[in-house]
């Protein structure tokens, strides 16, 4: 009898001695907090709708509650990528996702009329001394495109003699 | 009966002749005790699990003191979760300590600790000085603008010797709650009766000069020495000049600089759905350099209401002023006014449509957005379609005005294309002496790797496909890449078919596949070989640019197994030439794939 009161005994302060541990994750030391917005320079471009910005290769599902509902939508299957290609309208542009595990990411933005301007002021119409006096003269020249390359974006200028015809932002694929 | 008797009733042979064995009270006794350990143990067990944190909840998150918030969710180390602080938890993010903090995650209760600590030295502003000798001097009295998370002392190295006369090196240490301390230099002048109190006098911008005697510090002690006409006392400047102070000469700074804060008129706003800039507040600015607007906060937007706001003015000499005011959200259900629009637009086919700059529209807001809802036009397809000019302004009303828009055909004949194609021969990198194996690569190379994909095409117009491609677009898909390989293949004078997809292999949730059958032989021994230069991704994308039927079959019985039975490349054989049976390209298909 003893000796199973002295077990009982035992198993209870080892049992409470755990009980009493502490369980759970590990040590947090947060960062020290940002007191002032930082002003760092995009890494990317963006098209700026409806106070949304626009990235290519985000997700589209993060962005249709900024953006709203398009005019108009279309999708067919992909030749590329396996599923769905997506098209979106909005007044001003079209937007084009690409599927990746079931998941369709920003392919591009294209603009269809100049109604919207990119954040930096440059719209369907404007001339070429606009485009490099916003976006600066490190860009590329791609078979009669202005291309410009910030992380893996790109920003497609096209011209109509001295005047843009079309402007794209472009994921580029890793 | 005894505990001799029992021993000898049941046990012939004692077995603990020291021990006694207990009596059943005792027994009882220890039973009793032993269920008391095991109650306490199940209700530790109880608490124990009531509170026990999850793996993915901190034990412990330190902060730095002076942080301004602090949220449930920065205790989660798998940010996934839910979590809310419990009642009753009470911390200071200003007090150094370790704080317990009940969380509530994903609804159940758990315990961990905030451990606010203060790492950082205080900081402060220090400049030199200059006293009257004999006087009294306090180390606070050195300093300004001190910055710390916890109460900061402050006091002198070695106390200042305010009885001598003359420049002493003083070293100030700020210590705060935590200590953490800093240290601080200056130099002290103890003037004496004969000296100056400044060496150094700041004047107002625009202010008339000062006399020397703000240099003395009484009143008739100074004169200046140097020449002061060519000070511009409108003007910022610092300026060495001299001052005569009890027959001595001495260097003196005088500084003319704006100090005084900015004034202005500030009038609250009203707005429809739209925050007012800061700017729109202010008029009648009063200041002698350029002055800057912004909310102190940046506000939110409200429905309707009034929203109180906090303005700062800065001066280009970093003056500011703060100025609270309001703006009013109001609803707004007056639609803008479209003043002036075209009655009909144009466009080519593939276009984009230019119309902004000729439509003008009103709102009592003042805020007009203007967008085109094209949304029933195919830019891509000639004819006549009705479009709208929107005018919606902030509060989300809107006009509409119908506009006829007017699609052209873009009319692209095939000498237009050669005359396209011709402009990017010189990109193909083909020479005469190259063979039609390797022509036909070059092209597949060119198509590959300028072309981008994206989901444009209508399927509807090779020539003009090509041609907007080839034109400065490079982009589309797999009719567009088609396209555009025909047509450069059959300028390069290859006999050429554009092939699609079989009906009947448009199973359930498959689209189309166009590619390009070429003939790399002579009309008369012909070889035909399928080109696709559409891309894929790996590890699917192969070198397709001659391909035989038993390679694209095994493609795409290979693809099918990833791709859902989509038939890639299943084509209405007996509609088209016979394709050569020698294989030119080896591509790499896993060799099960073959001779199904």
């Amino acid at each position: 009898m003893k000796k199973i009161i002295s077990a009982i005994l035992l198993l209870s302060v080892i049992t409470v001695m755990f009980a009493s541990c502490n369980n759970g994750g590990a040590d947090i030391t947060l960062p020290p907090e940002e007191t002032t917005s930082p002003v760092a320079e995009n890494t990317v471009y963006s098209f700026i709708y409806k106070n949304t910005a626009i990235t290519p290769h985000a997700k589209m599902s993060e962005l249709l509650n900024g953006i709203g509902d398009p005019t108009f939508y279309e999708e067919s299957p992909s030749c590329l990528y396996q599923g769905l290609d997506k098209d979106y309208t909005y007044p001003g542009f079209k937007l084009r996702t690409y599927p990746e595990n079931e998941v369709d990411y920003v392919l591009n933005v294209c603009f269809t009329d100049d109604s919207v301007a990119t954040p930096e002021g440059i719209m369907l119409g404007s001339t070429r001394s606009e485009v490099i006096n916003a976006y600066g003269s490190s860009f590329t020249e791609q078979n009669g495109n202005v291309v410009y390359v910030k992380g893996n974006t790109e920003l497609r200028f096209r011209f109509d003699g001295d005047s843009v015809s079309a402007i794209e932002y472009w994921a580029i694929e890793q | 009966m005894d505990y001799k008797d029992y021993r000898s009733k049941y046990n012939s042979e004692p077995v603990h002749k020291e021990r006694p064995a207990p009596s059943n009270g005792k027994q009882i006794i220890y039973a009793i005790a032993a269920l008391s350990v095991l109650l306490v143990v199940v209700i530790a067990l109880l608490l124990g699990n009531m509170f026990s944190r999850p793996d993915f909840v901190a034990r412990s998150v330190t902060v730095e003191a002076g942080r301004s918030a602090i949220s449930p969710s920065d205790f989660l180390i798998d940010k996934s979760h839910t979590a809310e602080f419990g009642d009753g938890v009470s911390y200071s993010l200003s007090e150094v300590g370790e704080y317990k903090i009940r969380l509530i995650v994903d609804g159940s209760a758990c315990v961990t600790k905030l451990i606010v600590v203060d790492t950082n030295a205080p900081t402060a502003t220090v400049t030199d000085l200059s006293v009257w000798q004999g006087t009294e001097l306090h180390a606070e009295d050195c300093v300004s603008d001190i910055k710390d998370a916890t109460k900061v002392e402050v006091k002198f190295k070695k106390k200042p010797d305010l009885d001598k006369a003359g420049r002493q090196d003083i070293t100030l240490i700020l210590e705060d709650g935590a200590g953490n301390k800093t240290e601080y230099s200056f130099v002290l002048t103890v003037v004496d009766e004969h000296g100056l109190l400044y060496t150094h006098y700041v004047s107002e911008l625009g202010d008339e000069l000062p006399s020397a005697d703000v240099f003395t510090g009484r009143e008739g002690a100074g004169k200046y020495l140097s020449e002061l006409s060519g000070i511009n006392k409108d003007a910022a400047g610092i300026y060495m000049l001299q001052v005569l102070c009890d027959d001595v000469a001495y260097d003196v700074v005088l500084e003319i600089a704006d100090r005084t804060p900015p004034t202005a008129t500030v009038t609250p706003q009203t707005c429809y759905n739209k925050i007012p800039a800061a700017s729109d507040f202010i008029s009648n600015i009063v200041d002698k350099s350029s002055v800057t607007a912004k909310y102190e906060t940046e506000p939110a937007l409200i429905s309707s209401g009034t929203v109180n706001v906090n303005i700062v003015l800065t001066d280009a000499f970093g003056n500011s002023t703060v100025y609270s005011s309001y703006f009013t959200v109001t609803s707004d259900t007056e639609p803008p006014v479209i003043v002036s629009a075209p009655d009909a637009l144009e466009v080519d086919a593939g276009g984009t449509v230019i119309w902004r700059a000729s439509v003008e529209a009103t709102d009592d807001s003042g805020q007009v957005e203007l967008s085109l809802d094209a949304s029933s036009a195919n830019l891509n397809l000639p004819g006549k379609y009705t479009v709208y000019i929107v005018a919606k302004d902030g509060a989300g009303n809107e006009t509409k005005r119908a506009v006829t828009l007017t699609v052209h055909d873009a009319g692209v004949t095939e000498d237009m294309l050669w005359a396209v194609v011709a402009k990017i021969e010189k990109n193909l990198k083909i020479t005469s002496k190259m063979t039609a194996e390797e022509k036909v690569y070059a092209v597949f190379r060119f198509v590959y790797d300028n072309m981008k994909y994206s989901n444009t095409s209508k399927h509807i117009d090779w020539r003009k496909e090509a041609y907007e491609a080839l034109n400065g677009a490079y982009t589309g898909d797999c009719f567009t890449y088609c396209a555009v390989s025909y047509s450069i293949l059959r300028y390069l004078g290859f006999d050429a078919h554009i092939v699609e997809r079989a009906e009947s292999a448009k199973i359930e949730g498959t689209g189309t596949h166009f590619w390009v059958l070429v003939n790399i032989g002579t009309r008369v021994s012909p070889e035909w070989y399928h080109f696709d230069a559409t891309p894929q991704r790996s590890p699917y994308n192969l070198a397709t640019y001659l391909m035989t039927n038993s390679q694209i079959e095994a493609y795409t019985r290979w693809r099918n197994a990833d791709y859902k039975l989509e038939n890639y490349y299943t084509y209405d054989v007996e509609k088209f030439p016979e394709v050569s049976k020698r294989p030119l390209v080896n591509l790499e298909i896993p060799s099960e794939y073959f001779g199904q």
